[in-house]
């Protein structure tokens, strides 16, 4: 039994306080900083020998409708409940069974057990820039930092995975629809900038040209 | 098939959510890049947060940030299933501060490392408007836990940053739980402290 005498509450609140002062930087370039060192081909994250097998891996990725693994769609799916998005729906089921889906409104992966998951990722993309307009209206900078990493990661990825299936007029009806998403973003962050306070242009600008680049990329890559 | 005597029994346990730290941990281990992509958007703020705080200045906090995680990715072996995955990481950026504090100590003894000790700036990078409302309160919080002995103020900020039990504070400072939990409370005794002080001193008061 402890001797030392705690008043928790008045505890709980001082680290809540800390944890609420703003860390020096942008949270939002630090990660991008930290994906980008992981992501460097010197950086060879171990891989244990028996632990997974790349043929089993190729073969389910290829059985999936669409090129989109398990592990690129709990990315998403973690940085979006990170950011505190709520998902449409993220459903498991031990189902093998895949079907073709547009991956600008669902997007399903296969596991090397077969499980399938689905998620609605044009809803949490949506989900997304609601957040960052909510956030942007009541000024909250920092949530705004950290949701502008989480988008960033989750667009690039989408149209990455989408890009990287065989052509198709299913890969091209997709890459359209996430081309006309994004463009859509892009107008939705511009306009919030102009309507917001400084403390947020910078992420909203930031936002609205990345949502533009990616884009034009998916754009780019329909045709 | 029933389970000999000496074979543990598998509980029935509720499935384990995809995007839990242990789900991301065994992708992780197999080599998966994305997996360590959810888990740094995770903890790397927490860890990077920690270190900012214990260092004082935020150019030496990424760096131990990004090595504490580039390390704990090619060391994934090392990390046992079960554990808290943020507390392993933290005891590596805790090593990793040991190390880099050990070798500030020896090239400051050797007159090297004067011109690297500048006061932390990273604070100019925020939006200006919010710097006018934190820098004071932050300037305040880090002149006060400066004077906490270093490793009560570890232990503290293990506890407010990066939201540890003590169980993981001892883990990570290689003491026991209740050595943790007394470095802990002396940390908060000392600040409390300082903040009466300031009281006293100004007669309201200051944070």
């Amino acid at each position: 039994m402890s001797e030392y005498r705690f008043d928790e509450d008045e505890d709980l609140a001082f680290d809540r306080q800390v944890r609420a002062q703003m860390a020096p930087g942008d949270p939002a370039a630090r990660l991008a900083r930290l994906l980008g060192q992981m992501s460097e081909s010197r950086v060879e994250i171990v891989r244990p020998s028996g632990v997974t097998n790349p043929a089993k891996r190729a073969h389910n990725r290829k059985r999936a409708s669409i090129k989109l693994s398990m592990a690129s769609a709990l990315l998403a799916a973690s940085l979006l409940l990170a950011a505190g998005v709520g998902l449409g729906r993220v459903r498991v089921g031990g189902s093998g069974n895949s079907a073709a889906i547009n991956p600008a409104t669902t997007v399903q992966g296969a596991t090397s057990t077969s499980d399938i998951l689905e998620i609605s990722l044009a809803k949490a993309r949506q989900s997304v820039t609601d957040r960052a307009e909510m956030l942007a209206r009541s000024g909250q900078v920092q949530a705004l930092a950290g949701l502008e990493a989480v988008y960033i990661s989750v667009a690039i990825q989408i149209v990455e995975e989408a890009s990287a299936e065989v052509p198709s007029a299913l890969r091209q009806e997709a890459l359209v629809r996430l081309a006309d998403s994004f463009e859509r973003d892009d107008s939705r962050f511009s306009r919030l900038a102009a309507e917001t306070g400084p403390a947020c242009q910078t992420s909203l600008v930031r936002l609205a040209a990345e949502a533009r680049r990616l884009g034009a990329l998916a754009r780019q890559r329909s045709t | 098939m029933s389970a000999g005597p000496n074979m543990p029994v598998a509980e029935p346990s509720l499935p384990e959510p995809l995007d839990s730290d242990a789900a991301l941990t065994r992708l992780a281990r197999a080599g998966d890049r994305a997996a360590w992509g959810a888990l740094a958007a995770r903890h790397y703020e927490p860890i990077f947060r920690w270190l900012w705080r214990v260092s004082g200045r935020h150019e030496v906090a990424e760096d131990l940030a990004q090595d504490a995680f580039l390390r704990a990715a090619t060391r994934m072996e090392l990390f046992h299933d079960g554990t808290h995955f943020r507390a392993w990481l933290f005891r590596i950026a805790h090593n990793l501060w040991a190390n880099h504090c050990r070798s500030s100590a020896r090239r400051r003894a050797g007159g090297l490392e004067e011109a690297a000790e500048v006061p932390d700036a990273g604070l100019a990078a925020i939006d200006p408007v919010q710097q006018l409302g934190d820098r004071e309160e932050i300037d305040v919080l880090k002149e006060r836990l400066q004077a906490v002995p270093r490793e009560w103020r570890e232990a503290l900020l293990l506890r407010a940053e990066g939201e540890l039990s003590f169980r993981d504070i001892a883990e990570v400072q290689g003491i026991t739980e209740e050595t943790a939990r007394w470095r802990v409370f002396k940390a908060r005794k000392e600040l409390a402290a300082m903040a009466s002080a300031e009281v006293t001193r100004d007669g309201e008061k200051i944070t």
